[in-house]
């Protein structure tokens, strides 16, 4: 029998193919679920560090434990509504087929991460002061780039699901429909948990903390506006 | 009537295989050489030449850049550029691996380490052939501001160079899909662009290696010298 090594596991999530996922994608499997969820976590507590680093250590701790929850709870919160779309669309998958299939892109999302990990310390480490003239530049500029990064990273790691939802789909474009259904749905409610998982690196002149003191206030899509008209 | 059949068209001309590899032969062949160099099992032997080119090419484009300020800006500047340039490399190693073998890359630590290595020492070798224009004004301008933005400038058009020979590359080792290589560009040329600030002073006067306790971002630096 063929051994399964980490690497070549990570080369077929990667690729976004393989025997493995194949087997994985038809039948299910524990092994593949332990090393995606394992995927998730590890490279979001890695880059998490690095977005909360930026303003102490105790913050990227904090920061490394809540991304990763950010990313079970969407998967969560959108995981009877996907299977459903998934069923009124007509693609043909069941739900626990959604399930799976949903599961690779957010393990994939955590190597991207894991791999973006020492850029985001290398920018967390030119952070400065909270208390400082300088801080209030820096933050919105940094909060747009690892919105942005964040925001890629989990398109693209979307993106390499895309022939297997077409392949495992009645047809090639229902398989199309429904991938970009799942993507808009993730990005958009994946976007407002982080907003009330706040903060990260924390705003000038509010302090370090777990979670705000009204974390229900607001949403995450005025805050992106917020942060472009103090740029420009 | 008397016709005559035309020549055959001749095939189409296969892409002649470099002697030695090197970086000269990366400039003119990228893909060819890249390839050539899997073939014959030689990836870790053109990494070394090639690391060792873009230290050599980046420390004089360091050197020249130097003469600006001149004293002890001539030996810091050429450690600064050459240190900077490997230090980038290394940071945007991990996630070169992940977006290549996303894009379908066959690549490893190996493979990942001829890319960067390859478009370090191209680059290198382009702010060399631009040296001799910074040279000039570094002995005619007086104006930091005007240096800094002609360094800059520079740089990024040689990394243009060098990642268009990366991109040749890598469609050589099987790259199919570009998004996530293209990501991975814009992100070493804001880590290069923060470096600017990190390795301050790179223009102007030598006052100390380097300013480690002010932590400072690049945008808010730019600004501040332009004022």
């Amino acid at each position: 029998m063929r051994r399964v090594t980490v690497s070549g596991q990570l080369g077929e999530l990667c690729r976004g193919r393989g025997d493995g996922l194949q087997i994985f994608l038809q039948r299910g499997g524990a092994r593949w679920l332990v090393f995606t969820a394992g995927a998730a976590i590890l490279g979001n507590f890695a880059y998490g560090l690095g977005l909360g680093g930026a303003r102490s250590l105790v913050m990227g701790l904090m920061v490394g434990v809540k991304l990763p929850l950010v990313i079970f709870l969407t998967l969560a919160v959108n995981a009877l509504l996907n299977a459903l779309l998934a069923g009124a669309l007509g693609t043909g998958l069941g739900g626990r087929q959604t399930l799976r299939l949903l599961t690779l892109p957010f393990g994939l999302m955590g190597m991207i991460l894991l791999g973006l990990a020492p850029v985001a310390w290398f920018l967390a480490w030119h952070a400065p002061a909270a208390d400082g003239d300088d801080y209030k530049i820096w933050y919105p500029a940094f909060l747009l780039l690892h919105t942005v990064g964040i925001a890629l990273a989990g398109i693209l790691a979307h993106r390499q699901i895309l022939p297997q939802v077409r392949a495992l789909a009645v047809t090639r474009a229902r398989g199309t429909l429904v991938f970009f259904v799942w993507l808009a749905g993730n990005l958009f409610v994946g976007a407002q948990l982080t907003w009330l998982f706040r903060p990260y690196f924390g705003s000038p002149g509010l302090p370090v903390q777990f979670l705000r003191d009204h974390p229900l206030e607001g949403n995450f899509y005025e805050a992106v506006l917020h942060s472009l008209r103090a740029i420009f | 009537m008397n016709t005559t059949t035309p020549p055959p068209l001749p095939d189409a001309k296969p892409e002649p295989q470099p002697g030695r590899l090197s970086v000269l032969t990366l400039l003119k062949q990228p893909a060819a050489t890249v390839g050539a160099a899997v073939a014959r099992g030689e990836e870790t032997a053109l990494t070394v030449r090639f690391t060792v080119s873009a230290v050599l090419c980046l420390a004089v484009f360091g050197l020249v850049l130097g003469t600006y300020a001149s004293g002890a800006q001539l030996w810091a500047v050429p450690l600064k550029v050459a240190g900077g340039g490997l230090f980038a490399a290394l940071l945007c190693l991990p996630s070169l691996i992940i977006f290549g073998v996303m894009g379908g890359m066959d690549l490893g630590l190996r493979r990942a380490l001829l890319l960067l290595s390859g478009m370090l020492a191209l680059t290198g070798l382009m702010l060399v052939g631009f040296a001799p224009v910074v040279w000039l004004f570094s002995v005619s301008t007086a104006s930091d501001n005007f240096m800094g933005f002609l360094a800059v400038v520079i740089a990024l058009l040689a990394f243009i160079i060098g990642s268009r020979a990366q991109w040749k590359m890598a469609a050589q080792l099987g790259l199919r899909q570009v998004g996530g290589l293209c990501l991975w560009t814009v992100m070493f040329i804001f880590v290069i662009l923060q470096l600017t600030c990190t390795l301050r002073p790179l223009i102007g006067q030598y006052d100390r290696l380097l300013h480690v306790n002010e932590k400072r971002f690049f945008i808010t630096h730019w600004v501040d010298r332009g004022k």
